[in-house]
């Protein structure tokens, strides 16, 4: 019974934030059905830190931790079909209409390709930062100083002007 | 036309809010999952490893008895010592992967980059291992005394068997300066002679490297702050 209860509270934050655990596992998997392995693996691993799951914290900062250490190490080992995961046949999550991805303008696609071509621990500093988080809350998040966030986000703002300077002069 | 960093965030939250329209998640097959079953899969790769240094430690009783009951045949009890100190290795290794391993499944929500220093941490230990693994290969005549004496009761330094062991230690001193070469090779930063790097592909030289490479990029991300 309270194992069940658990497990319905647990789908529960999955489901309140399932837009979260997308937008990670997309800036770092490309291929569609190794997102899918990447978002079956985070729900693992969410699962199983659970129940130690410290109220003091934010619930957004110990979900972006799980997710960008199960993306980063998913990603660093280039596997293909984790073992901890189960082959399935449909999409966890997914978007429903894949004309959502067309329907994107140019700039939003060139947004994606930007962050995928950052490294590893940017991309997560990346995605924190584009989703309105605090320099506190990011440095939490990554276990770095809230001045090195800044001087790193500041970092990747030159990157990308010097990258979009590139792609847009002919 | 240059790109800001806030009209980035303008497209990402316009990015997100199609995301609250069309983003799915399959409560069906969400409810499906085996919970249980995925955290006990975790919990057996930490069982093999227990059991594995207990296989270990064993070996280790057992040689040592045998090291004490031959200590007057160097001829055994030599080897037995040799295979007592590769054990023991392989036991400390053993150990700090376990310990490794065991941070890893309960601390996934540690921030990120202490987390996979340990990822990458626990990456080398295992290569490592396999290094030594591969220098301890020229050392096979030492094993071959020691199971012919333990499991069929043969002396291989009887007349009888005394050119067939020297012929194997013949060989196993051949190999062992280019092994030691291999492995000295295996732990530069940076490997020149194309044709060893094309040896190595596969040999798990190129993950070691990567996940150093890596350690490094973690530090330097945790310290710059100008």
């Amino acid at each position: 019974m309270y194992a069940q209860a658990t497990q319905d509270q647990f789908i529960n934050i999955i489901t309140q934030n399932k837009k979260l655990i997308f937008k990670v596992c997309n800036s770092y998997c490309k291929n569609a059905d190794d997102r899918q392995d990447l978002v079956q693996e985070v729900i693992i691993r969410l699962w199983q830190a659970f129940g130690k799951y410290d109220n003091r914290y934010k619930l957004s900062t110990w979900m972006y931790r799980i997710a960008l250490n199960t993306a980063i190490s998913h990603y660093r080992s280039g596997k293909r079909r984790e073992q901890s995961t189960v082959p399935l046949s449909e999409s966890l999550l997914d978007i429903a209409d894949e004309n959502v991805e067309v329907e994107l303008d140019e700039q939003v696609k060139q947004l994606h390709l930007f962050i995928r071509q950052l490294d590893e621990l940017n991309r997560g500093l990346m995605i924190l930062y584009l989703d309105n988080n605090s320099y506190k809350e990011i440095a939490e998040v990554l276990g770095i100083s809230e001045t090195n966030v800044a001087t790193r986000i500041s970092r990747v703002k030159q990157q990308l002007k010097n990258q979009f300077t590139k792609i847009l002069t002919p | 036309m240059i790109m800001e960093l806030e009209e980035l965030k303008t497209l990402w939250n316009a990015y997100d809010k199609k995301l609250d329209k069309s983003l799915q998640l399959n409560l069906q097959l969400l409810r499906k999952l085996n919970f249980e079953k995925m955290a006990s899969k975790a919990r057996t790769i930490v069982i093999y490893k227990i059991i594995e240094i207990i296989i270990w430690v064993t070996m280790v009783g057992y040689l040592l008895n045998f090291s004490i009951k031959y200590f007057e045949q160097p001829g055994f009890s030599i080897p037995a010592v040799i295979t007592i100190a590769l054990l023991v290795a392989a036991i400390i290794s053993d150990i700090r992967m376990l310990m490794i391993t065991t941070q890893l499944q309960t601390d996934y929500d540690a921030p990120v980059s202490s987390l996979q220093k340990k990822v990458h941490k626990l990456k080398l230990i295992i290569l490592g291992y396999v290094k030594w693994s591969i220098l301890g290969l020229p050392l096979y005549p030492v094993f071959l005394i020691l199971a012919g004496k333990i499991f069929i009761n043969v002396d291989f330094w009887s007349a009888k068997h005394y050119t067939y062991l020297m012929s194997n230690i013949v060989v196993g001193a051949c190999l062992l300066p280019g092994f030691v070469w291999l492995y000295i090779r295996l732990s530069k930063a940076e490997i020149t002679p194309v044709w060893i790097k094309n040896l190595l592909i596969g040999s798990g030289f190129n993950q070691a490297a990567a996940a150093q490479q890596f350690l490094d990029e973690i530090d330097r991300f945790e310290k710059e702050e100008e």
